[in-house]
């Protein structure tokens, strides 16, 4: 049976920027059973599809050295959540991936570094950081569970890795000066 | 295998239309914040001092001399006043304050016959004749 099953619904979610991941059945099983048939009939749109090595997919940008908009705003958010991490004595994935949080208990506006980080990216309050994180939902990286509660999904490790390995460099290149983080 | 596309996708052209940030956009957005971290931005310091320069102070206290003795005339002894109203002047801040008000145009100093006096002051004692001091 050549048909792929979910094809426009995969299509549709992916081509809006959306990483499916494991929260998103049928369709990540789909993906997971026939990646390469999935693949080859986007490659014929001229469109690459990406399984990342954490088990999550997603169309790779046409210009990857582009940055977004958003995409500032998305940084520095990240790194003071993993930043905060860091200073809390557990595994930081463990702290990033295993809990849900709270928009308003966030450590983003606890500390003036956080917020002269966060004010470089316009964002100034948590109407804010709820801003970037509708976006961070719209594009599978994060999930609202309530109002003011949400968690964060696996498609997000495309920004938790990278911010961890390029702290964990910056720290060995001058230790004295680079934020703390810890795996 | 072979696949219809025109029949599960209409308007491909709208998958152009994706805002997925490529791996080396992410790298470069959190190296930007990580390896150069925003600085607090230089304090200007308009004043030199926090409080007030010890000299100018001085100057003031010179300058208001004038006013003070001169709601005060005559006076018998200057020196004796001086170190009477303000006990706390050094040795000096006293002579300073009496020469500026013996050289003073609008008054005249006259030295009395009376006896050398001793004078304390916050740090010191300053022997001298009584001298008078009036309006010119």
């Amino acid at each position: 049976m050549n048909e792929l099953p979910h094809l426009a619904n995969i299509f549709d979610r992916l081509k809006r920027g959306y990483h499916l991941g494991p929260e998103d059945e049928p369709e990540f099983s789909a993906l997971c059973e026939r990646f390469d048939d999935y693949a080859h009939y986007f490659a014929a749109l001229g469109l690459t599809l990406v399984r990342h090595e954490r088990e999550f997919f997603y169309f790779e940008p046409d210009s990857p050295e582009s940055v977004p908009d958003t995409l500032p705003r998305i940084a520095v958010f990240s790194y003071i959540i993993v930043d905060h991490a860091a200073n809390q004595g557990r595994s930081i994935e463990e702290f990033i991936f295993a809990q849900h949080f709270f928009v308003t208990a966030l450590p983003h506006f606890a500390l003036d570094r956080y917020a002269a980080l966060l004010r470089q990216v316009e964002v100034y309050d948590t109407n804010g950081i709820k801003t970037l994180l509708n976006h961070m939902d719209h594009i599978g990286w994060v999930k609202w569970v309530d109002e003011d509660e949400f968690r964060f999904l696996r498609p997000f490790h495309r920004v938790f890795s990278k911010c961890l390995a390029i702290a964990q460099s910056a720290q060995a290149a001058q230790p004295a000066a680079s934020p703390s983080v810890e795996t | 295998m072979r696949y219809i596309i025109a029949e599960n996708l209409i308007g491909v052209a709208v998958g152009r239309y994706q805002n997925v940030p490529g791996d080396a956009a992410i790298a470069l957005a959190l190296r930007r914040i990580i390896e150069h971290p925003p600085e607090p931005p230089p304090v200007l310091e308009f004043a030199a001092e926090k409080g007030n320069p010890v000299a100018l102070v001085r100057l003031r206290w010179l300058d208001s001399l004038l006013d003070t003795v001169g709601g005060n005339l005559p006076v018998e002894d200057l020196m004796g006043w001086l170190v009477e109203k303000y006990p706390e002047r050094d040795t000096s801040d006293v002579l300073a304050g009496f020469s500026a008000l013996v050289f003073h145009r609008d008054f005249q100093a006259t030295f009395t016959d009376g006896a050398q006096r001793a004078y304390d002051t916050a740090n010191g004692k300053i022997k001298a004749s009584p001298l008078t001091l009036v309006s010119t």
